[in-house]
């Protein structure tokens, strides 16, 4: 039987030598047997030599190394039918020499331990070469993209598929295609059978189909056979902790049907990458979080940036107001403004802990500053403020609030209850709720809202105090909340002749020693306010 | 969280029990969701399993109410206890639910006529 060598150069010329020794010299020069004009072909590439009744491929120090099925040849290598040797961007292959009009035979399945058409001990030195190099190259620090790129591009060059898949369970648990890579990049994807996908993920068992066409899992897929992809193996990606997801390599059977020994090739590579994917997925993820914690930290800031730094002052009045924000983004606000003789102070607190909420809360404080210039009343403003914030909100957030205007002149408070805590009025007979303020609902959640205010006459005596849901669910390490009762009690020790700072402060102090060492779940806001008419 | 589900004259009846807080709200939220996605649902939601919601929870609780509302349905409420009662005064929103003492009041309040 003789041989022959076909040669496929990279401008798809193709041409057929016969085989004949004692040797043959494939290069650009022009003193070669075979000329390939192409600039990454050295002049003198690769060596085919008749040794020992057997065709042999000797590389002949080429910048771009000859290969051999995808790997560079070192030194010299016995050649079989059907190798593929790569010079340059051309590829020569090796082929039997058939009697004209006669029927290719069909091609035997492969037996173990042996790879179609190679020989067991080349082939088998090529594949270590392959592992050893995904080692080495899995110590390089990659990303997730890049290292699943590679590990695709390896299986190309030691297993030939026409396509590669690899798939990986995302953190809502789906699989999803996470790389993929096909030797005509035209051509449309292979649709992997989801039964054959489910095989390999919840067995964690690695598949191999000799021939779709007679495999009942291939049976209701029809891109398999337009495409003319036959052969299939599929490893999963698995480690201790569970199967990450699976890679898959397509064939068409003409070109190559995948054995035993390439399974095993690929079930090598998928153990090899599975720690490094379930490291770099977790360092990805840990990087997406890091991202997310930074904009938390930004819109914090923000929240801060809110408050205001300073109290306005005028004779006779004492207002002091601290906010501990919770270590998440939280939506506590408070906001105090003196607009003629009429001080304006809020307490809010906004619903859930996001990004969402700390922006919402920014509009509410912008509301605030904006609605209560020239308002008529403590009603009107949170009318108005609802108003806006109920437009088009669709998410339906929600503002709770306590607010309050101050008449400097005749000394009487007004107070509007949307949703929030109960105001507490401190003087010497204890703490109490402050009386007669009627309940509305919070801002934001439905249009065209009356509010209506409580008003009473501010005794100097008296101490208000505003705070937010924060302060009496703060949590023991028992589990047991602040409360109610806790904060009157801390409250009314301190209220009758304790500077207004100080009352704020003590009371903050007195909370976050009881919720000692638990990082509070949400903002924590407390305002105190005295006032004596000159 | 765990949620109970069960049919009971036409209307949906879900369960939760512990906390509804900012950790476990999206269960609630993915149980309700596919509940509000019918034509004209009919839901009560049992609170007797709750020992607390907060703000998170309720604003799911009203998007719940507003979705059947639209609708065409009925949302009704049932099975407070004081602190989950407490939470619903206090943001002011007692007036934008049907409340009920009992699930059977609950289910009768808004079952198909």
């Amino acid at each position: 039987m003789s041989l022959r060598l076909s040669v496929q150069t990279a401008q798809g010329a193709r041409t057929e030598y016969a085989l004949e020794g004692p040797e043959l010299v494939v290069g650009r020069a022009t003193t070669a047997t075979i000329v390939i004009q192409d600039s990454r072909v050295s002049r003198q590439h690769a060596r085919f030599v008749l040794r020992d009744g057997g065709w042999w491929v000797e590389d002949l120090g080429a910048r771009n190394p000859t290969l051999l099925n995808g790997v560079p040849v070192a030194g010299a290598s016995m050649l079989q039918a059907g190798d593929r040797i790569g010079v340059g961007d051309a590829v020569l292959q090796l082929l039997e020499d058939m009697p004209a009009g006669q029927p290719r035979p069909p091609r035997p399945v492969p037996e173990a331990g042996t790879s179609a058409g190679t020989a067991p001990g080349r082939a088998d030195a090529a594949r270590m070469w392959t592992i050893n190099e995904i080692h080495r190259a899995l110590a390089a620090p990659l990303s997730l993209a890049e290292l699943l790129d590679l590990i695709l591009a390896r299986c190309f060059d030691v297993l030939e598929p026409e396509e590669g898949l690899i798939m990986l369970r995302g953190r809502d648990g789906v699989l999803a295609t996470a790389a993929s890579r096909r030797r005509t990049p035209a051509a449309a994807p292979v649709a992997i059978p989801r039964r054959l996908v489910d095989e390999v993920m919840v067995k964690g068992r690695p598949a191999l189909v000799l021939d779709a066409t007679y495999d009942d899992r291939f049976a209701s897929s029809v891109s398999m056979v337009t495409s003319g992809i036959r052969s299939v193996v599929a490893a999963p990606i698995v480690d201790a902790e569970g199967t990450l997801g699976l890679i898959t390599l397509c064939s068409r059977i003409a070109v190559r049907q995948f054995a035993q020994p390439d399974l095993d090739m690929l079930v090598s590579i998928a153990s090899a990458a599975a720690l490094r994917v379930r490291n770099v997925a977790l360092a990805d993820e840990l990087a997406a979080r890091l991202v997310v914690e930074h904009e938390l930290a930004l819109a914090h800031d923000v929240q801060m940036d809110m408050l205001p730094r300073t109290m306005p002052s005028y004779s006779g009045l004492a207002v002091a107001a601290q906010l501990k924000p919770a270590h998440s983004v939280g939506g506590d606000l408070y906001d105090v403004l003196l607009d003629g003789d009429r001080l304006w102070f809020v307490v809010a607190d906004v619903a859930g802990k996001s990004i969402a909420a700390a922006l919402y809360m920014a509009i509410a404080r912008t509301l605030f500053r904006a609605t209560v210039r020239g308002a008529g009343d403590v009603a009107a403003v949170a009318g108005r403020m609802n108003q806006e914030l109920a437009r088009d909100n669709e998410r339906l957030m929600f503002v709770t609030a306590a607010i309050g205007c101050l008449d400097l002149r005749s000394g009487e408070v007004a107070v509007v209850d949307a949703g929030h805590n109960p105001v507490l009025l401190a003087g010497p007979d204890g703490v109490g709720e402050l009386p007669g303020i009627p309940k509305g609902p919070a801002l934001g959640v439905m249009e065209n809202v009356s509010y209506v205010a409580g008003a009473f006459a501010l005794d100097p005596a008296m101490t208000l105090v505003l705070y937010t849901d924060g302060v009496p669910e703060a949590r023991g390490t028992s589990g047991e909340l602040f409360g109610d009762r806790r904060l009157r009690e801390t409250i009314a020790a301190r209220a009758r002749d304790m500077p207004i700072d100080q009352l704020v402060a003590e009371t903050m102090r007195e909370v976050e020693r009881f919720a000692t060492g638990a990082p509070p779940d949400d903002d924590i806001t407390v305002l105190a306010l005295r006032y004596a008419r000159p | 969280m765990q949620i109970v589900e069960q049919q009971q004259d036409g209307v949906v009846v879900i369960a939760p029990a512990g906390r509804i807080d900012t950790t476990t709200v999206g269960v609630l939220d993915g149980r309700l969701t596919p509940l509000l996605a019918v034509a004209r649902p009919r839901i009560v939601v049992d609170f007797s399993g709750v020992d607390y919601i907060s703000s998170a929870g309720l604003r799911i609780l009203l998007v719940a109410a507003r979705r059947v509302q639209q609708a065409g349905g009925g949302l009704a409420l049932c099975g407070m206890g004081d602190s989950v009662r407490q939470v619903f005064q206090l943001a002011g929103f007692v007036p934008l639910f049907t409340i009920r003492e009992t699930r059977t009041e609950a289910v009768t309040q808004i079952a198909a006529p």
